[in-house]
C-alpha cells in the first residue's frame, strides 16, 4: 500500500518545482499555454488574458501562468527549427496576428501534409497582405516564421493594386501561378465593396447560402469584420485630412500604415493602436511626433515645408 | 566553409578568433551605430551589444540598414533580428535610453565603446563613465561634410547648440566611408591596441591623421 505522506511530499514538491519552473511558449490571443513540469502536462491561462505573442511564462499556480519576459528572436528561431517549414502567401488577418495564406506551391503542400488548402497562420508579426512568408507546422498549428526573402515583391505589389481596383474578372500579369489566382480570391471575396457587389446582383442566392454557411466560415466571418472596423477607423481619420489608406499592418501595439496625400505623394508612418497618434510620421517633427494624431498628420505633412521645428 | 571566409584569408584565423570573443558595446543604432554594428558582425565579430531607444523612421531608410516594413518599430530590435538571420549572430540589443544613472550598467564588461549618439548630452555621459571606468571609447561622428572617428582620450564632445535632430544634411557616401574607417580603426585596436583617430571629408575624399591642437 502506497505511504500517504510520501505521496503528498511529492505533489508538494512538484507544486513548489511548478512555481520555480520559467517556460516558453507561443500564445493566441484568447488562447492558453502548456507546458510539462515534473513529467505532468499542465493548461494554463495567459496572465494578461489578452497577451498574443511569443512569451516566456512562470505559472502562478496549476491554472495561470504570467508572461514574465519577451524572448529574443534567437530563442524563438531555435524553437522554429523543429518544426516543419512551408512557403505561404499571407491573404487577410483572421483577427489579431492570426492569418489566412495559400500555400505558394500547392504541390509542395500535398507532398509534405498530404492536402493542399488554405492554412490559418498564427503570430503573424510581419508582412502583409500578399506577402510570401515561411511558416512551421507543429503538427496541429501553422507558426509564423519569417517573411520569405526569395519571393518576389512585384507580385504582392501587382495583387495588391488588382485588389485596390477590385479587377475580380480573369486578372493576368507575367509569371502568375494559379496559387497566386486563389490567394487573390481569397482576399477579394473579403472585400467590402466585392461583398456588396455580389450582394447586389445574387441577394436570393446569397441568402439561401448564408443559411447553408459552415462553422468555419462563420469564424472566418466574425473576426474579418473587426479587421473591417480597424481599417475603416484609419481610412476615415486620413479622409478627414485630406489622405487616402492603402494598407495597414498590425505591428502588435501600433498600426504600419501606408498612405497617400492628396497629391499622391506616398508616406509610411506608425500609429498608436489606442488614440491613433502618430509614433513614427515619416517626416521630423524633432520628438513631438506624439503631439499629432493621424488626421492632423496629413495636414502636417503637405505643409511640412511651412512648419519651423 | 566559414561565412567569414574572405575575412579570414586577409584578416588571418588567430585574428579572425580574437575578433569573434572581443566585446563591441556600440552606442546608438541610427546612421554609423546600425552600420557600424553591421560591419562588424559581417567581419567577424562575435559579442556585440547596441543601444539605441530610437524607432524606424521613414527618412532614416536612405542611410540606415532598415526597410520600409519596418517604420515604427524599435531600431535595436530589427537591427539585431536581421543580423541574426543574415549570420547567425546573436547582437544583445537593448531598446533603452543610455543615461548617467544607467551608463554603468549598459556599458559593463566591455572591450571597447563606439559612441555614436546624435547628441551631446548622451556623447558627454558616455565619455565621462569609459573615463573614469578606463574603458577604451572611440567616438564617431559626422557633420555636414565631415566625419571624425576619435579616441576618448583626445575627444571634445560638441556644443549643444549643434544637435538639431532634423535639420542637418547628411550625405550616405560619408556615412559608409566613415564607418568603413571606423570599422578598420576598432580592429587595428583589437590587433595591437593601437589608438588611431582620423578626420574624414568627403569633399576631396580625404581620410587624414587626427591633429590634436
Amino acid at each position: 500500500m502506497a505511504d500517504i505522506r510520501k505521496l503528498i511530499n511529492e505533489i508538494a514538491a512538484q507544486e513548489v518545482q511548478l512555481r520555480d519552473t520559467e517556460f516558453f511558449a507561443p500564445c493566441v490571443r484568447g488562447g492558453k499555454v502548456r507546458s510539462r513540469v515534473a513529467n505532468i502536462i499542465y493548461t494554463f491561462s495567459p496572465q494578461p488574458q489578452d497577451f498574443e505573442g511569443w512569451g516566456i511564462f512562470q505559472p502562478v499556480n496549476e491554472k495561470t501562468a504570467e508572461m514574465v519576459e519577451e524572448p529574443s528572436l534567437v530563442q524563438v528561431a531555435e524553437y522554429l527549427k523543429l518544426l516543419k517549414p512551408l512557403r505561404l502567401r499571407l491573404a487577410y488577418v483572421l483577427q489579431g496576428q492570426t492569418w489566412l495564406a495559400y500555400p505558394v506551391n500547392e504541390s509542395d503542400m500535398q507532398q509534405r501534409l498530404g492536402v493542399a488548402k488554405p492554412a490559418i497562420v498564427h503570430l503573424v508579426t510581419e508582412g502583409g497582405v500578399f506577402e510570401p512568408i515561411i511558416a512551421r507546422w507543429d503538427g496541429g498549428v501553422w507558426w509564423f516564421d519569417e517573411v520569405d526573402r526569395r519571393g518576389d515583391p512585384l507580385v504582392g505589389e501587382q495583387l495588391r493594386s488588382h485588389l485596390r481596383s477590385l479587377s475580380d474578372q480573369n486578372i493576368r500579369f507575367a509569371g502568375m501561378t494559379p496559387e497566386m489566382r486563389t490567394v487573390y480570391d481569397l482576399a477579394l471575396q473579403q472585400t467590402e465593396e466585392y461583398q456588396r457587389r455580389r450582394q447586389q446582383q445574387q441577394s436570393m442566392e446569397r441568402q439561401r447560402r448564408t443559411r447553408q454557411t459552415t462553422k468555419q466560415a462563420r469564424r472566418v466571418e466574425r473576426p474579418r469584420r473587426k479587421a473591417d472596423g480597424d481599417e475603416g477607423r484609419l481610412q476615415e481619420a486620413l479622409r478627414m485630412g485630406g489622405g487616402d489608406l492603402r494598407e495597414f499592418r498590425d505591428r502588435g501595439d501600433y498600426w504600419q500604415i501606408e498612405w497617400t496625400t492628396s497629391n499622391g505623394e506616398w508616406h509610411t508612418s506608425a500609429i498608436d493602436k489606442k488614440e491613433l497618434t502618430v509614433i513614427s510620421s515619416g517626416i521630423c517633427l524633432s520628438g513631438r511626433d506624439r503631439d499629432f494624431d493621424l488626421q492632423s498628420l496629413v495636414g502636417v505633412i503637405e505643409a511640412r515645408d511651412n512648419w519651423d521645428f | 566553409m566559414s561565412i567569414f571566409f574572405h575575412e579570414q584569408l586577409h584578416r588571418t584565423p588567430a585574428l579572425m578568433a580574437q575578433l569573434r570573443d572581443f566585446p563591441v558595446t556600440i552606442c546608438g543604432a541610427g546612421a554609423l551605430g546600425a552600420n557600424i554594428t553591421e560591419n562588424l558582425a559581417r567581419s567577424g565579430f562575435g559579442k556585440l551589444v547596441t543601444i539605441d531607444r530610437d524607432r524606424i523612421e521613414e527618412r532614416n531608410l536612405s542611410t540606415q540598414p532598415y526597410y520600409r516594413s519596418d517604420v515604427g518599430a524599435y531600431k535595436v530590435k530589427i537591427l539585431t533580428n536581421t543580423i541574426y538571420r543574415a549570420l547567425g549572430v546573436a547582437v544583445d540589443g537593448r531598446s533603452k535610453e543610455l543615461t548617467s544613472a544607467n551608463v554603468a550598467q549598459l556599458l559593463a564588461g566591455s572591450g571597447i565603446v563606439i559612441d555614436t549618439f546624435d547628441n551631446s548630452t548622451s556623447r558627454q555621459v558616455v565619455k565621462d563613465y569609459c573615463t573614469n571606468a578606463n574603458i577604451p571609447c572611440l567616438h564617431v561622428g559626422l557633420a555636414s561634410d565631415y566625419a571624425e572617428v576619435i579616441w576618448n582620450e583626445i575627444y571634445r564632445v560638441p556644443s549643444p547648440a549643434n544637435d538639431d535632430v532634423c535639420d542637418y544634411p547628411l550625405a550616405r557616401n560619408l556615412v559608409m566611408l566613415t564607418v568603413a574607417v571606423a570599422c578598420e580603426v576598432i580592429v587595428t585596436f583589437v590587433v595591437s591596441g593601437n589608438k588611431e583617430s582620423f578626420t574624414v571629408t568627403l569633399g576631396d575624399f580625404a581620410v587624414k591623421p587626427f591633429d590634436n591642437f
